[in-house]
């Protein structure tokens, strides 16, 4: 079953999610952990759910803040920040981004999707704005989706194919795992979105010819 | 948060559209008071083409030099020359194209445009190309990215592009032929000479400059009106040589229409080559009407490419996102430190002789051009030559030099 073109973000943030899509989410709490384990607060911002366990290794404050209540944060010290999954949902982002950045003790983590496919209007060009206003001296890391396959013993999960081997030794194990092209990825899947709408309006074109009355009676003859 | 922008004047076109629509927004969204400061007087009873502009103040330079402004944006090269008459905290300048490139190279204006850019300012611009420029002509000056939006009411994208199975295809082309840089007269000409079934509409404001015969000319479009032109085209094709965020074919995306366009600036911000559009070289009208003959021929691609577009349309910001980065950009500028004048100086000096040398080297040029015109003008007035040149121009002259070189065997 091929991925979908974009994900829209209530995919994201559903606890049923595609498994892909939990995975990235996790990930990004992964990503943010070491920060969270060092911290004396976490916050983690967001509009609806629970936020995962704290990592191991934090012994201080745990917070769920909404966008709005971002300002509370003034003054306290030691403070981690997660903002993931939030500002492609808010009307209006500016008043966020406003408060994360007047945080002056706290380490920041704030995710943006890149949805060139128009699931929202948050992409590649909308993080190159947002760049241009973040603090000096920040740093970007980009999220990549992953493709694997490995070739071994079971493991309990459900295999895309069997391979028998005979009439030699055993075989060892591989694996392999490689960036996914996003870009080509969703422009197949919007092609073959594409290409059924035009045949099945080709279909329905030569159905009319096919099925139009041929004339009763011939045109009179050109005099 | 009170803010100026200097505008030449509020005539309706695309760069004032812009700043006009943002000032509405910082007023009604972000409890900014924006005044337009038209630096012209005799623009004063002139603005027109927009509804209204409530609680927007539009006030002559006078009247903004008695207040104090928190940021005063310059929006278009000549408007700096008032800028920093006007009081304010801090000075910006709103990017929207390099706009030296719309004078030819002899113009005074090119030189003059250019040097604005060393201005000591923030920048504010609508396009990556022009925010990469800036970080490298002025790497000391801060540069905020703020995209134009689309007004996503006037350019209601339907949910799925109609597929055209095999009415002829429709082409589109807009704007003023009389502009250089625009490329009209050769998208037309390139389009008429599709030789598959195909309906060419032009929509410009100057019909008599065209100077081609096309399907179809429509004159004086309302933005709103354009719109549907839009969604009836299959096709916007662009010949351009110099844009800056490149609006056009991307409202031409929102109608799902694709695009023929050659590498202009602004493209790469939004297009695809095989994917929402197509691409061709420059000065190349016969590719350019064979890639209009290739989507006339395989429909299938260009409903790939018109759903593809219609994608890429749904993922651009409408206003709203757009002056939240503008709102963003100008809180910044008003709390940021003062620029550094001494390093724009440096780079505003270095600039300056660079387009005094390059004037120099111009002029030298007319004047060893004017010495041989000299020369030849001499050699015009010697007795005889006078009346050979008019013999020349003679049946009985033309005869005579094809007889001679026969002669010769020339």
């Amino acid at each position: 079953m091929p991925r979908r073109a974009m994900p829209s973000w209530q995919e994201r943030i559903k606890q049923q999610a595609e498994p892909a899509l939990r995975a990235e989410r996790d990930l990004r709490y992964r990503y943010a952990a070491p920060a969270i384990a060092k911290a004396k607060v976490w916050c983690d911002v967001r509009l609806d759910g629970e936020p995962p366990a704290p990592p191991e290794g934090f012994e201080g404050e745990a917070l769920v803040l909404a966008p709005g209540d971002v300002g509370q944060l003034k003054g306290r010290k030691d403070v981690v920040v997660t903002c993931f999954d939030v500002i492609e949902r808010v009307d209006s982002f500016a008043p966020l981004v406003e408060a994360l950045e007047s945080l002056k003790n706290a380490t920041v983590l704030l995710s943006v999707p890149n949805d060139v496919a128009g699931a929202s209007a948050w992409g590649e060009g909308a993080f190159a704005e947002l760049r241009s206003l973040l603090p000096d001296g920040h740093t970007v890391a980009q999220q990549t989706a992953l493709s694997g396959s490995a070739i071994g013993s079971a493991d309990g999960g459900a295999p895309t194919h069997f391979i028998a081997t005979w009439g030699g030794g055993a075989l060892e194990e591989v694996r392999d795992v490689v960036e996914l092209d996003l870009d080509e990825q969703r422009d197949w899947v919007r092609r073959q979105l594409a290409d059924l709408a035009y045949y099945k309006a080709a279909y329905e074109q030569l159905k009319g010819e096919r099925e139009r009355p041929a004339p009763r009676e011939l045109p009179p003859p050109a005099s | 948060m009170k803010v100026a922008f200097l505008v030449n004047d509020l005539q309706l076109s695309g760069g004032i559209g812009v700043v006009v629509r943002h000032a509405r927004n910082l007023v009604t969204d972000h409890d900014m008071d924006v005044s337009l400061v038209l630096v012209r007087d005799w623009d004063l009873p002139h603005w027109s083409g927009y509804d209204d502009l409530p609680h927007l103040h539009v006030i002559s330079l006078e009247e903004a030099r008695d207040q104090r402004f928190d940021v005063a944006v310059a929006t278009w090269w000549e408007t700096t020359f008032s800028l920093f008459t006007v009081p304010a905290k801090r000075y910006a300048y709103f990017v929207q194209s390099l706009e030296d490139r719309f004078y030819e190279p002899d113009n005074a204006e090119r030189v003059g445009a250019a040097l604005t850019l060393d201005l000591p300012v923030s920048f504010i611009t609508e396009a990556r190309w022009i925010q990469r420029t800036l970080a490298e002509l002025r790497p000391d000056a801060p540069c905020h990215l703020v995209r134009n939006g689309i007004d996503k009411e006037v350019f209601a994208s339907p949910d799925t592009v109609e597929p055209n199975v095999a009415a002829p295809l429709r082409i589109l082309i807009e704007g003023d032929p009389t502009v250089w840089f625009k490329g009209v007269k050769e998208a037309a000409r390139a389009a008429m000479a599709v030789r598959e079934p195909r309906r060419v509409t032009v929509v410009t404001g100057r019909p008599e400059a065209l100077e081609v015969n096309v399907d179809r000319v429509i004159t004086h479009v309302p933005h709103r009106e354009m719109a549907d032109l839009y969604a009836d085209s299959d096709v916007v094709l662009k010949l351009s040589r110099v844009e800056g965020m490149f609006g056009p074919p991307l409202e031409g995306f929102h109608m799902g229409a694709t695009c023929v366009t050659t590498e202009v600036t602004g493209h790469e911000e939004y297009i695809a080559h095989g994917r929402n559009a197509l691409l061709v070289d420059w000065d190349d009208q016969t590719g350019t009407t064979r890639q209009l003959e290739l989507l006339a021929k395989d429909r299938r691609l260009l409903h790939e490419l018109r759903s593809n577009a219609l994608a890429t349309a749904k993922g651009w910001p409408d206003w709203s996102q757009s002056t939240q980065f503008m709102a963003l950009a100008l809180r910044r500028i008003a709390a940021s430190k003062e620029p550094d004048a001494a390093r724009a100086a440096a780079a505003l000096m270095a600039d300056l002789r660079g387009g005094v040398e390059q004037y120099g080297v111009h002029l030298q040029e007319r004047l060893e051009f004017a010495r041989e015109a000299a020369k030849l003008d001499k050699v015009k007035a010697l007795p005889g030559v006078a009346q050979a040149n008019r013999a020349r121009q003679t049946r009985a002259g033309r005869l005579a030099i094809r007889l001679l070189r026969r002669l010769l065997g020339r």
